[in-house]
């Protein structure tokens, strides 16, 4: 409750601040005069729900030593999400700061968040020509103006260990591997030999949570249309997947976020896992060789290949707020952060970040190897899942919806509900939670 | 010589006391009007609007109040939160009079050091266990189902936390050890208190310990245990971290580990409706604060 209240305090004194009235945007320029780096002098604030820009701040100052970032870390999304509404609430916010996919389209809508970077002085749309379309796209409001970018691109691939693969496969090559798999109803059969195969201790997958990014990215329509619930063919065939995955053993049962997530990835339990190019070093590497310094120790024992299906998820995209007072500032950090190539040739070669930038992702996919993947060059593999990946899926409800469609189907999943009630329990919660959706 | 004695009319020093008593309660104030006051004012204010954190406030009347009024989530929240509540707070309360009357009455070797050990877990947070017993009861590497596997007592291991009978016993459960040490203080300093001469004639008289404790320690613990009461409503019904952090916000399986406080923080926080998550922290208000007032009543009137 103390945490409730502290909430609405932010809020409420935002909302005083507000009365205040708003700060005025500057004078209006055509576009920013570029100088020399030094003299870019100033402090700029900035806010994110991770602690990476921690290392952006470090790098950019090893071009702009006279800029100050201030950066200040908000972890958890609906806190982060307080934090910066009360902000705007308040005409205080930060000066660039970041939103998750799950939230940008609510964010991406008002135009009390960022600044609208097509228009003058920021003129990005000079800038985006070689960014991933999906990564453009995503970051325009409706009128097709850019009001975010991102530095990454987070196309999925199936995360494998090279061993298991051998001994349960036959094979363990990339393309090998993916062949075995030309659709999902033959991943399962995969899934069903593994199972035999290892006497029910060793699984393809961890559980039928992970697998549905296959199914979520196959739907013909998103979440919510006109103020809709669509409860697409692709999500009935998922649920009937998901119970066969429980009812026939074909996973570890180990559903991601808990603790046998991660003690099945150590105890190697479990051949691959379906992640985005960011699971590699975010979900991967610090479970299974956290201690890997120097990237020649790595083992090399891992792969990424195609799935059954194409798919993406997540991403985290910046903008200028909309009322920064230093906005030439904001768009020299933003900038440099997501359109500049040698940032983003930096990014790509020191920390695996899969860029967004597509004259950057060819010069790197040449000759690039990862060393945690064994030396393959998982910049060639993304880049060709990138290009294919459709943004119109996705939709500002999506985060809260997965949720209550995971907390009402493992119902069924369980056994404890039938698939009907299971459904009309996930459409009742999605009206509760927004009135204005019809789910009927 | 006639000695003139004057009388001096004392010199007026008085010092308003009062002032500086102003002065000494004045941050306690501001800080309560900053923190407390102004926001429960403007949270009543949010319950006519639709507000979904930054773009303008909709009117909605008392839009909202009707909703929560047919929200059977609501309801089903306020349901689970008394369950919890009640299975905590009864063994906390009886098991606080059972270990006040024991270390009061009895000399007891160590008595001190239990008393500090029953209290210790009080001194964790609330997140901290909830995690704790996310780890040890999870499905396939719980603590609990391996040792349970391993001494032969199941041959499959127990979902326990998509189970709302373990779920929400285990929720009860942290309640209740963490809260009775801090209860049985409060119930052994009201114990102290009660004159020993009492005892003495009612020994005297051949009461044994049983109807002492019935007829004497209770009815005259009756203003401590009114406290301890009244402020285990007001939190207990105010239960959040650890039904959160066990069921990943949802009260999963099936809303059945869903609190009141979980419902506020879901509407307000997580589905970004400011208006309608303070409606319901207004309807949480009026629960608690009835709840309170009839058990304040009720514990009264059984003295008088």
């Amino acid at each position: 409750m103390k945490k409730i209240l502290v909430l609405l305090v932010f809020l409420s004194v935002g909302a005083l601040v507000f009365a205040g009235g708003r700060a005025e945007t500057p004078a209006a320029v055509e576009s920013f005069v570029d100088r020399a780096p030094e003299e870019y002098v100033g402090t700029i604030t900035i806010w994110s729900f991770t602690d990476e820009p921690e290392w952006y701040i470090q790098r950019f100052n090893q071009v702009y030593p006279n800029v100050t970032v201030e950066f200040t870390h908000t972890p958890g999304g609906p806190e982060y999400i307080a934090r910066v509404n009360a902000a705007v609430t308040a005409g205080n916010q930060p000066d660039v700061f970041s939103a998750e996919i799950s939230w940008i389209k609510q964010w991406i809508e008002s135009d009390r968040i960022w600044e609208n970077l097509s228009a003058a002085p920021f003129n990005a749309d000079n800038y985006t020509g070689d960014m991933i379309p999906y990564v453009r796209e995503l970051g325009q409001d409706p009128q097709g103006n850019q009001r975010a970018l991102s530095l990454q691109a987070t196309p999925g691939g199936f995360f494998y260990r090279r061993s298991l693969a051998e001994r349960y496969l036959g094979v363990s090559e990339p393309e090998a591997v993916a062949a075995l798999w030309p659709d999902l109803d033959t991943f399962m059969e995969v899934a069903a030999s593994v199972r035999d195969a290892s006497n029910n201790s060793t699984h393809l997958i961890s559980s039928w949570w992970d697998v549905r990014w296959f199914y979520l990215n196959a739907r013909n329509r998103p979440w919510v249309v006109d103020n809709r619930l669509i409860i697409d063919d692709a999500i009935q065939d998922y649920i009937t997947m998901a119970r066969r995955i429980r009812d026939e053993n074909l996973s570890a049962n180990a559903e991601p976020g808990t603790p046998a997530w991660t003690s099945r990835m150590q105890d190697e339990s479990v051949i691959g896992y379906v992640l985005p190019t960011w699971g590699m070093p975010f979900s991967i590497i610090p479970r299974v060789e956290p201690d890997v310094t120097d990237p020649a120790d790595f083992t090399g024992n891992w792969a990424v290949t195609d799935g059954p299906a194409p798919y993406f998820w997540g991403g985290t995209w910046w903008g200028v707020s909309a009322n920064s007072r230093n906005s030439e500032l904001a768009w020299l950090f933003l900038r440099w952060l997501t359109l500049e190539q040698d940032t983003l040739r930096m990014f790509a070669t020191e920390r695996g970040e899969f860029v967004s930038d597509l004259r950057v992702i060819d010069e790197v996919a040449q000759g690039f190897a990862t060393p945690f993947l064994g030396g393959q060059n998982s910049y060639a593999y993304f880049r060709d899942a990138a290009m294919n990946i459709d943004p119109s899926l996705v939709t500002r409800y999506d985060q809260q919806i997965e949720a209550l469609f995971r907390s009402a189907i493992s119902l069924f999943i369980d056994g404890d509900m039938s698939r009907e009630a299971a459904i009309e329990s996930f459409r009742d919660s999605v009206s509760n939670a927004f009135p204005h959706i019809r789910v009927r | 010589m006639a000695k003139q004695i004057q009388k001096v009319p004392p010199k007026h020093t008085t010092i308003s006391y009062a002032r500086y008593g102003i002065y000494f309660v004045l941050p306690y104030f501001v800080v309560f009007g900053v923190f407390q006051l102004f926001p429960i004012i403007y949270t009543f204010y949010l319950t006519f609007f639709s507000w979904d954190g930054f773009n303008d406030m909709i009117f909605v009347g008392l839009g909202n109040y009707r909703r929560l009024l047919a929200d059977r989530v609501f309801f089903t929240a306020v349901r689970n939160t008394f369950r919890i509540w009640i299975l905590a707070a009864i063994p906390q309360i009886g098991l606080a009079l059972f270990l006040g009357a024991v270390f009061t009455f009895r000399r007891m070797k160590g008595s001190n050091l239990f008393q500090a050990i029953f209290y210790l877990p009080n001194l964790i947070t609330a997140t901290s266990i909830a995690i704790l017993f996310g780890l040890l009861l999870d499905w396939q590497a719980g603590a609990i189902n391996q040792v349970l596997l391993r001494v032969g007592a199941l041959e499959q291991p127990v979902n326990w936390l998509r189970s709302a009978f373990w779920t929400s016993g285990a929720v009860s459960l942290i309640q209740w050890w963490q809260w009775f040490g801090y209860t049985t203080l409060l119930v052994m300093a009201g114990m102290k208190a009660i004159p020993g001469e009492l005892y003495e004639s009612a020994r005297i008289d051949g009461a044994g310990s049983g109807s002492m404790f019935f007829r004497i320690t209770l009815p005259l613990l009756k203003n401590t245990l009114t406290y301890v009461v009244v402020t285990a409503i007001i939190g207990g019904l105010q239960i959040f971290d650890v039904p959160n952090v066990l069921t990943g916000g949802l009260g999963d399986p099936n809303r059945s580990i869903l609190t009141m406080v979980m419902h506020v923080w879901n509407m307000s926080f997580r589905f970004t409706n400011y208006g309608y998550g303070a409606t319901v922290a207004y309807g949480l208000f009026i629960i608690i604060l009835t709840f309170s007032i009839v058990a304040f009543r009720q514990l009264q009137r059984r003295d008088s």
